[in-house]
Order: C-alpha cells, then sequence, then structure tokens
C-alpha cells in the first residue's frame, strides 16, 4: 500500500474515515487559547496544555456561557482532517471545569444575563395554588426525586405527576433538560407548572445548571417553573432565572402544595370556632332570658306587694267595722226575745237581752224614751 | 381533582363562609343550629376527602437525550 501513490484528496479521505472509525468521539481537556468568534455563529480555539495545543471549531450554540482564553474546558468532539486548513477538532458539546475555570464561566455569565434582564423580579409568575398537573424534570435515580415525590405524596393528593426522565450533570445534561422543558412547554394542554430538582453535588455536578442554554430556555418557559437544586447555598443561574427558587428538593415540594395536615387542622380549628360561637351566642341568650325574667319577676312581686298592703289596709278597716270590736270598746248589742236587734222601741215590761263583751243579760223594760237627737 | 359536584376549593370557600355568619353579631338560634350542622358535615367532608386523595405518578417513557 505504501508503494502506491494516492492523491492528496484520497489520503484526506482515507485519514477521516479512519479518524471516524477509530475516535468517532473524544473528550479532551486543556486551557483555552486562541478564541475566536466569526460573523456571531462560528467559534474557533485552541485547547493547549504544557506540550501540546489543538485546533478547535464549533458554533456559538454549543457555548456553555462566555468563555475567554485560560479557562479550562471540557470538549467532546470528532477529530477530522479538513482538506484545507488541516487538522481539527469538531465540537459537539463543551464545559468549564476546574473551580477556577468554572467560577469564572459563572460569572461571566451571571453578568451577562443580568444586564440583559433575565433575573428581574418583575418577570416571575406566580406559581398555581393547587395545581393538579405537574411536570417534573429530574434524574429518576437522584436522591432528590425521591425526596421530593415522597413530601409532596404526604401534604397533598389528587395530582397528576408526569416526569421527564434527564441526566442532571455533565455534558448531555442541559440538551436534555432543554428538550424536556420544551417537550412540556409544547404540548396541547401542558402542565400548571414545571418542577425542576436534583440533590447535593459540587459546583461541577451542578454545571448543568449555569449552562446558558438551559438558563434561557428556562426564561423562555411560557409554563411557571420552580427550580430545587442541591442545597440551601447552592445558588446556580437556574436558580436566578426561575419563577421560584427552592432551597433543596423536599423545599419544593413545600413551596408547590399546601399540607393537607395543615388544613385538616384549620378545619378542626374553625369547627371550633363554630362551636364556640354558638355556645357564646347560647349563652348570651340565656342571659338575655334571664334578665327579662328577672325583671317581669319584680315586677310581679312589686304589683303583689301593693296588693297585699291594700289587702291589709282593706283588712284593718275590716276589723274596725267588725261588731264585737264595738263590744270590746265596751258597747252592747241589744235583741228582743226572739234574738232580732231591737230597731223598734220595746213594750214595757216586756224583755230584751243585752248582749256584751263577756255576758249576756235578759232584762225587763221598765221605761222607754225616744231621743230626739237621731 | 376529585369526580363530585364540587371542588375541594368550594368546599373550603363554604365552610370559611359559614364560620363567618357564626361570628357576626346577632344570630337567629334556629338558623343558627341548621348552619351548624351544615357546616360541622362539610367539615367533615372535607376532612376525609384529604385523607383520600392521592397522586399519580407517571414517568414518561419519552428518552430526551438525542434531538429527534
Amino acid at each position: 500500500m505504501e508503494n502506491v501513490p494516492i492523491s492528496v484528496s484520497d489520503f484526506v479521505a482515507l485519514c477521516n474515515q479512519t479518524l471516524e472509525y477509530a475516535y468517532p468521539s473524544v473528550l479532551v481537556v486543556g486551557e483555552v487559547s486562541e478564541l475566536r468568534v466569526s460573523k456571531n455563529r462560528w467559534v474557533y480555539f485552541n485547547l493547549k496544555d504544557d506540550t501540546s495545543s489543538v485546533k478547535f471549531f464549533g458554533t456559538v450554540y454549543q457555548l456553555p456561557g462566555p468563555i475567554e482564553n485560560g479557562m479550562m474546558l471540557e470538549v467532546k468532539g470528532s477529530p477530522r482532517l479538513h482538506n484545507l486548513y488541516g487538522f481539527s477538532i469538531n465540537v459537539q458539546a463543551m464545559r468549564p471545569v476546574g473551580e477556577g475555570s468554572i467560577k469564572k464561566a459563572f460569572e461571566l455569565l451571571k453578568a451577562k444575563l443580568d444586564k440583559e434582564g433575565l433575573f428581574a423580579l418583575d418577570r416571575k409568575r406566580r406559581l398555581p395554588e393547587l395545581p393538579e398537573r405537574i411536570g417534573v424534570i429530574t434524574s429518576t435515580q437522584a436522591a432528590g426525586y425521591v425526596d421530593f415525590t415522597t413530601i409532596l405524596d404526604q401534604r397533598w393528593g389528587g395530582m397528576t405527576i408526569e416526569v421527564a426522565d434527564t441526566q442532571v450533570q455533565g455534558m448531555a445534561a442541559p440538551g436534555q433538560i432543554i428538550r424536556a422543558l420544551e417537550y412540556f412547554n409544547q404540548r396541547s394542554e401542558p402542565p400548571e407548572v414545571i418542577v425542576m430538582v436534583r440533590g447535593g453535588g459540587s459546583q461541577d455536578d451542578l454545571g448543568a445548571f449555569n449552562d446558558e442554554a438551559l438558563v434561557r430556555a428556562i426564561a423562555a418557559s411560557r409554563v411557571p417553573v420552580l427550580v430545587g437544586i442541591g442545597h440551601e447555598v447552592d445558588t446556580t443561574l437556574a436558580d436566578l432565572v426561575a419563577d421560584r427558587r427552592a432551597a433543596t428538593p423536599s423545599n419544593a415540594a413545600q413551596l408547590l402544595v399546601p399540607d393537607r395536615r395543615e388544613l385538616q387542622a384549620d378545619v378542626t380549628a374553625m369547627s371550633r370556632r363554630m362551636l364556640t360561637a354558638m355556645a357564646q351566642r347560647s349563652e348570651a341568650a340565656r342571659r338575655q332570658i334571664d334578665r327579662q325574667l328577672e325583671t317581669a319577676l319584680t315586677r310581679l312581686e312589686t304589683a303583689f306587694r301593693q296588693q297585699e298592703r291594700r289587702a291589709h289596709q282593706l283588712h284593718a278597716v275590716l276589723v274596725q267595722l267588725d261588731p264585737r270590736a264595738a263590744l270590746r270598746r265596751g258597747y252592747a248589742l241589744v235583741r228582743d226575745p226572739a234574738g232580732s236587734l231591737l230597731r223598734q222601741p220595746p213594750a214595757v215590761d216586756s224583755d230584751i237581752i243585752i248582749e256584751t263583751n263577756k255576758f249576756n243579760i235578759r232584762a225587763g223594760v221598765k221605761h222607754v224614751e225616744i231621743r230626739q237627737d237621731t | 381533582m376529585s369526580k363530585s359536584d364540587k371542588t375541594l376549593k368550594d368546599q373550603l370557600t363554604e365552610l370559611e363562609a359559614i364560620v363567618d355568619w357564626f361570628e357576626q353579631e346577632d344570630l337567629d338560634v334556629e338558623a343558627a343550629i341548621e348552619r351548624f350542622e351544615a357546616g360541622s358535615a362539610l367539615a367533615d367532608d372535607i376532612k376525609q376527602r384529604l385523607d383520600k386523595l392521592d397522586n399519580k405518578i407517571i414517568v414518561l417513557k419519552q428518552k430526551f437525550d438525542r434531538e429527534a
């Protein structure tokens, strides 16, 4: 084979065939240098280390965010021998690596997006109060998913929860999450809210949630997005752009729905309020009736006392009129022998009966004188 | 949610209204008894519904790895 001459183009084709067969994809890490963006579409840069440097070629859409010379980048790509411009690697995906680069990339992107107003508070929409349809984007293998669904089940029910299973770290993650977001958004009946959760990890692990394309996709989502990533202290750009941010996946469940146990306690309290109000009103009614009763009784008593006094008075008068009282005072009743009171003058020598207080006297009439003063 | 006529939200709003009525000034005793029974029944129903609420979790079969 070595002795059979081939054309230059054939040689290029042969190389590429071999490369494609042997290295369909490689993952290379190195320091960015000679970065150049052309026509706002094409990106050219080198990755280098102490002794070597290789050319890379890609599009701006593949950038994880603004990058600079000096940053450490991990790039997935396919090596090619260009027919004119030599060897280079075609970028498939890339992300910053190493604490310094990650931090730098984060700061650059944060500043850029902040300037565009993506993190503005008035952009954020309220989450629905009692959502019935929820879309979740997470890795079903991750701890965050189990925490979220467990607490959600405890707190509330009656919901339909659709889970899009994606990677939540690594280079493939942003693309998958973006496609899941688009899937939910493009449905004829989209969920009322989209929840993005994953458990804790290093800044590197959470890197996907600082990817520019992903952050923009969250901003563009017509469905409100609730993000619950990592632990309380972790803040990713996804957290900043989301409509609502939860400290953790568990916290996301708390923010999303009320706690049915709390609500049951509230309902019990409401029953108690009714009962108390009833009791108070009955008490008040009873007191009012008592007061009315008392007033009535008082009046009756007064009336009775008046009658009593009147009766006493009449009795006193009667007592005075009682003939026996007269007798006690010394007067006498005079009757004829038949017993009737004497109203006509008696005949002389007839008998009369004189009734005094203490004794009756039968006496004979000696003389009658009719008095003039009657 | 549930297939019955009133949603949970409606029931809660109704119960709130009944309790508010109780805490106003003049109570007609007969109306109070009626509403108390309605309110208690409503409260029990709500609590039961809250207990029974279940979630349906569907893991989508879709894969999101490559562009379609």
